[in-house]
């Protein structure tokens, strides 16, 4: 009877608080689909009365959502694409190869790691302005297109790897090029994968460096875009239009890629 | 967490020898090593350079020496933002750890639906701070939001949760809790799976209760995790700008006003590079004075 009770506890906390979590998501559909008299109305309704897509089509047709969803994918997968490949170049020249002041750089770069990105901006724009490359996408794809993160998470990868399979592969006439591309690679394939998605959700949610180097309506990311979305026509619904059309490609990434972005989760993969 | 454990280690690759040199190794961290210099190092020292010049968009720079420094102290935009960001800090840092280790050590039974209470967890970790933003924007609302309407249902007078200076930038925590614990809940759960069960049940045999189980065996085994979730967390807290951009502007009277928030505006509001420049400057120092006393306080009651 006792193991019932503490049974049905523990569901009831985990229950409770699973919903908790995930019923500011409904709500937030939930508000997408109301007119303004319905939106405002108390008591609150989960479900509305007369669902309508007004929202969607006042954000489609009024704003430049589809653009910066564009530009969301083009940041986001470029940057992917870049620190995917120089993190693994990156990764076998610190896990798999000996020279002078390897292990010196790479404890160097680690030691950045600790410091918020954002106590950088100032110099890096005034950079970037310089080069006139603020309100593009180079902006993006120059600073990310790096990762000390992932360089880090490549090289742990391509550590657990014994160094028989170069040797072999040396042997049989292999260059390091071949080595890495056709040997180590294939063989990370999981972490490559964790990368991947990491960058681009990081990218896709990012909002402090998008909101400072984007500056024109046309370059502005989906995040930064929706951040400066007005009701339209005077709906406040159109908002949590604006909100749901951005978190479904992050809610359809997790859903379908759910083992790799816990094991990147557990990894350190996102900054908070 | 491999990243922590792996700096606390400082493991080495495959140690270099002298005997065997292989420059074409710097071939592959080239592209690496070039944006690091470029967009992390380069910036570090290019911080406090321009932290000695008065720069706006409209003039050019002029040599002021050491004119900020003497700015900063008497800004009381800077300190009050400085308080904030630690306050914030503090207020989000332990209920956190507190509450997902609860939640972790509930998971670790064996429960039937963990995919989906996981999942439920997991959703806002990876969901954007606008998209966050949005939606408790409009939960914290005071004439039409859930949480004022939830409180009329109990007969409580509606609460001005992002308009009084004195309890905004705790609401902000609340929302970050809800948004990141998940994260914690993940690393703990982890951690509470690579604890051998034997040790449990040879305690539980000698006769220990539940309590005295966790307090003498599965705590001190978390310890380490415990510290290392910390320093992240405290990382991360540092950061927090999108919450009082998005919801609050830094107000009322000044109250979120964060410290990357404050660099944003000195920054990007009022133009002002070199003095943006100077507190970004010092919050790199105290971040790495924190992350450094945190470290010490781990080797000395875990190591």
């Amino acid at each position: 009877m006792r193991r019932l009770l503490n049974r049905i506890l523990v569901y009831v906390i985990l229950g409770g608080l699973a919903v908790t979590m995930v019923l500011p998501f409904v709500a937030m559909l939930s508000q997408s689909l109301k007119i303004t008299g319905e939106y405002i109305e108390y008591p609150f309704k989960w479900i509305p009365d007369k669902p309508t897509l007004d929202n969607y089509s006042l954000l489609l047709g009024n704003s430049k959502i589809l653009r910066w969803t564009l530009n969301s994918l083009v940041i986001s997968g470029g940057t992917a694409i870049l620190q995917v490949i120089t993190a693994s170049l990156a990764g076998y020249g610190f896990a798999r190869k000996r020279f002078r002041g390897r292990d010196a750089i790479f404890w160097a770069m680690m030691l950045q790691l600790m410091l918020p990105t954002q106590v950088t901006i100032i110099p890096i724009f005034l950079m970037l302005s310089k080069l006139k490359l603020v309100n593009t996408y180079w902006a993006f794809f120059l600073p990310f297109g790096t990762s000390i993160f992932s360089t880090f998470l490549m090289r742990q990868a391509m550590l657990t790897i014994p160094m028989e399979y170069d040797e072999a592969a040396k042997m049989d006439g292999a260059n390091d090029f071949h080595i890495y591309r056709h040997v180590i690679l294939p063989m990370c394939r999981p972490t490559f994968i964790v990368l991947a998605i990491f960058a681009f959700l990081a990218q896709w949610n990012d909002f402090f460096y998008a909101l400072i180097v984007t500056q024109s309506d046309k370059m502005r990311t989906l995040q930064v875009g929706l951040a400066t979305l007005q009701p339209i026509g005077g709906s406040p619904g159109v908002l949590m239009a604006g909100a749901t059309f951005a978190f479904m490609p992050t809610l359809v990434l997790y859903l379908t890629q759910q083992r790799y972005i816990v094991e990147g989760l557990q990894a350190g993969g996102l900054k908070g | 967490m491999q990243l922590l454990g792996a700096m606390k280690r400082g493991r080495p690759g495959i140690r270099a020898t002298a005997e065997k040199n292989e420059p074409i190794g710097y071939l592959f961290i080239l592209p690496q090593v070039l944006g690091f210099l470029v967009f992390g190092a380069l910036p570090l020292i290019a911080n406090v350079v321009l932290s000695l010049y008065k720069w706006s968009a409209l003039t050019p720079p002029t040599f002021a020496g050491l004119k900020n420094f003497e700015k900063l102290i008497g800004d009381q935009v800077f300190w009050r933002s400085l308080q904030n960001t630690i306050v914030y800090s503090v207020e989000y840092v332990l209920p956190c750890l507190v509450v997902s280790l609860a939640l972790a050590i509930v998971l670790n039974q064996r429960v039937r639906f963990m995919a989906f209470f996981r999942s439920a967890y997991y959703i806002p970790v990876i969901t954007s701070y606008v998209v966050a933003a949005v939606i408790w924007n409009w939960l914290f609302d005071y004439n039409i939001g859930l949480f004022n309407q939830l409180l009329s249902l109990l007969h409580i007078p509606p609460v001005p949760w992002l308009l009084d200076s004195r309890i905004a930038l705790s609401s902000l925590v609340v929302m970050a809790i809800w948004k990141n614990s998940g994260y914690t809940v993940l690393i703990y759960l982890a951690a509470l799976q690579n604890i051998p069960s034997e040790f449990q049940e040879a305690a539980a045999i000698d006769g220990a209760n539940r309590w005295q189980v966790f307090r003498h065996i599965t705590w001190p085994l978390l310890l380490p995790t415990t510290f290392l979730v910390a320093v992240m967390l405290t990382i991360w807290s540092w950061q927090a700008f999108a919450q009082p951009y998005l919801m609050t502007r830094g107000g009322p009277a000044r109250s979120t006003t964060t410290l990357v928030y404050s660099i944003y505006e000195y920054g990007f509001v009022f133009y002002d590079f070199g003095y943006a420049a100077l507190v970004a400057t010092v919050m790199t120092l105290l971040v790495f004075a924190v992350t450094l006393v945190q470290r010490r306080v781990i080797r000395q009651s875990v190591l």
